[in-house]
């Protein structure tokens, strides 16, 4: 199997890095590329499952923009709608009519939703949701989980980092996953204070198994937020959609106060919304929020679109049973080779690691071996699987893997 | 806009200050061994010397500095410095005498070794302060001299050579105390349950390491071997660099200027952990 090269990236990395901090920044950067010499930085187009890097070569995409591809890229039903608004306008003087009709869309669909609101980031959703709780209460606290990512506001990163100073975080309380004793003695410590808790509907980590709910879990943290008067986020932004397209609160057996969208909404196009109950919906109105693109058009075409689509494909049973196919086959792969393979989080969004490899590097090693053969995957995040991941896709991967191991195992790595 | 040497410290209490003790004498001290066994005049001065030096805060840290055998060993001498002690800092050659110096408080001493007074009251060895005030002085000069780099000073290979392992030992021996002892490093110390970082500069060294278990972190001088988690540094103008702050990280992971492997969630707490070294030594 040929293997590729990366040339084009790195000299493209070169130039940027002389000229863009971190070179390629964010969660797009290449660091926790283990080697980065065996990854595309650089990505010239999509079609459907795949991605072009800048040399040429050719991907099967298991991280799928990190979420936002979810129908396959440059769909063309989605291009359709969007490229039918852009002809028509982006952005206007004036709200676009699309973004009532995507409001009434998104309340038709998510069960507990009486409104929504749109802005282009996860966390533009997940900081406004906090304002709204604690317009809502009155109340400065919010509570989250240790480790638990909403974005990259102040707020929400930890002491310690860059540009973050401890009055930034002296209002989040952080709680263990899956503790909600522990979301209970906090209630009780700081009677009266907590505004919010924030949460992903799982546990999805980057460099950790992903952890489900425990039975119950969900219901006394609900349970506790009624009894307290604390409004109940859902940070949906990275699951939501592909688990379940009323949102991924109705895996787990209950319903939130607010919800943030972003990832798999609109395929791509930028735009992110927030949902919540109509007892909020005051609350919402005299938060004061607005960005300068907020209001495109063209987004708000493509997403509904997506949405459409994702229901007319039955997305998530599709993802699901993909990545079942994805996973079981890797590990049976892994078995012959000698190796435990540990799949963890939903199938839609799976997050694998070598069980015999503490340090990781073994892992690191194959999952580089695969993309330099065409197969992108990463060892530090989940994967994302997608509805444009095609059974020649599978077969293809699962050969890959195999030779991937097979060169492990030549290279003395297992 | 920078902040002059000294300015992030003012006004910060007395845990500040202790905190600054520790690194002094656990961390920074401790590059006494390199000047002694990689300068020859240095060396050389210290060729003959049988003799202990222990510095002792009260109610705070202790460290003893050892000579013998041409060789200088410093080893911490208090019970809550065992979170940063060396596996490396083998027992001192006691004998042949000690010097006791003797610190009031822990700012005593760093304004000792901030060069702005801080004059310590000896409690032993009053036949020995002939050493100490001409072969320990110089001794203690140079180390500063190799840790106080200029950009001429840069130029020098040799020099840059010796500030990078000078810094590289610093800033693994400051990880242990940041993170028993730094309210924001403390945050990061669950993430340093298990298993092991090596630093290598590229392509001979130096490397150090730090062995991580939940009850005890040790740095250590030199290669590990099977490390779970691993930074090489392309060469010593890289780690130079990355050990002053003036490198983008990200970038030069990327560029292949810094290879990382392993457990990455040690390697990126531990940037954030070494983030705070210039909080507490200017």
């Amino acid at each position: 199997m040929q293997t590729y090269s990366f040339a084009g990236s790195q000299a493209l990395f070169k130039r940027a890095a002389s000229v863009i901090p971190c070179g390629i920044y964010g969660h797009f950067s290449p660091a926790p590329l283990v080697p980065p010499t065996s990854y595309p930085f650089f990505a010239v187009s999509g079609k459907g499952s795949h991605f072009i890097d800048v040399d040429g070569n050719d991907f099967i995409d298991y991280m799928c923009a990190y979420g936002p591809m979810v129908l396959g890229y440059n769909d063309p039903v989605v291009d359709e709608a969007a490229r039918r608004q852009a002809e028509k306008g982006d952005t206007l003087m004036g709200a676009s009519p699309l973004m009532v009709d995507l409001a009434e869309r998104l309340v038709e669909l998510i069960p507990f939703a009486d409104w929504a609101f749109f802005a282009k980031n996860g966390g533009d959703m997940t900081t406004y949701a906090t304002m709204i709780a604690r317009a809502a209460t009155g109340r400065a606290k919010i509570v989250a989980i240790e480790g638990g990512y909403h974005g990259v506001a102040a707020w929400m990163q930890g002491p310690g980092h860059h540009g973050v100073v401890p009055q930034d975080t002296e209002n989040v309380v952080r709680i263990p996953w899956n503790d909600a004793v522990a979301f209970e003695r906090v209630l009780e410590e700081e009677p009266g204070r907590i505004a919010g808790f924030i949460s992903t509907p799982y546990q999805h980590l980057t460099f950790a198994d992903n952890e489900l709910p425990a039975e119950g879990y969900w219901q006394r943290i609900r349970e506790f937020c009624d009894r307290h008067g604390v409004v109940l986020i859902l940070d949906d932004v990275r699951a939501g959609f592909r688990l379940d397209l009323r949102g991924s609160n109705e895996c787990f057996g209950f319903r939130p106060d607010l919800a943030c969208y972003c990832k798999a909404i609109a395929n791509g196009y930028p735009i992110s919304a927030i949902v919540g109950r109509g007892e909020l919906k005051s609350d919402a109105a005299g938060v004061f929020y607005t960005g300068s693109y907020w209001f495109q058009a063209v987004p708000m075409a493509a997403a509904l679109a997506c949405i459409d689509e994702l229901q007319r494909r039955d997305a998530p049973a599709y993802m699901a049973d993909y990545g079942r196919r994805l996973t079981d086959g890797m590990k049976r792969i892994a078995d012959a080779h000698g190796h435990d393979l540990k799949v963890t989080g939903p199938p839609q969004m799976p997050y694998l690691r070598l069980t015999d490899d503490e340090s990781t590097m073994l892992h690191q090693r194959l999952c580089a071996e695969c993309t330099r053969r065409g197969a992108y995957l990463t060892s530090h995040h989940n994967w994302l699987v997608s509805c444009a991941h095609t059974d020649e896709d599978l077969e293809r991967t699962l050969a890959i893997v195999e030779e991937a191991f097979t060169v492990l195992d030549e290279e003395g790595g297992t | 806009m920078s902040v002059a040497p000294g300015e992030a410290v003012k006004g910060r209490g007395a845990a500040h200050e202790s905190l600054r003790a520790r690194l002094h004498l656990h961390a920074v001290l401790p590059g006494l061994q390199d000047v002694v066994a990689e300068d020859a005049e240095m060396a050389a001065l210290v060729a003959g010397t049988r003799l202990t030096v222990q510095f002792r805060v009260a109610g705070g840290p202790a460290a003893a500095v050892c000579f013998a055998d041409g060789r200088c060993t410093v080893r911490p001498l208090d019970d809550r410095a065992a979170v940063g002690e060396s596996s490396s800092l083998s027992p001192g050659h006691e004998g042949g005498g000690t010097v006791t110096l003797f610190f009031t408080s822990a700012a005593q001493l760093n304004r000792m070794f901030d060069g702005r007074g801080g004059t310590p009251i000896p409690l032993r060895g009053f036949g020995k302060l002939g050493f100490m005030q001409r072969e320990f002085t110089k001794l203690t000069e140079r180390l500063s001299y190799y840790l106080k780099p200029t950009p001429e000073l840069f130029a020098d290979p040799d020099y840059l050579a010796m500030n990078t392992r000078l810094m590289l030992t610093t800033a693994a021996f400051a990880v242990p105390i940041l993170l028993e002892y730094d309210p924001v490093a403390a945050g990061f110390r669950r993430i340093f349950d298990g298993g092991s970082i090596a630093l290598t500069v590229l392509p001979d060294g130096p490397s150090v390491g730090l062995v991580l278990s939940p009850q005890r972190i040790v740095a250590v001088k030199g290669g590990i071997d099977a490390p779970t988690a691993l930074i090489r540094m392309r060469d010593v103008h890289i780690a130079s660099a990355f050990l002053n702050g003036t490198l983008d990280t990200f970038a030069a992971v990327a560029c292949g200027d810094v290879e990382i492997s392993g457990q990455l969630r040690k390697v990126d707490a531990l940037g954030l952990v070494l983030e705070r070294v210039p909080v507490y030594l200017s």
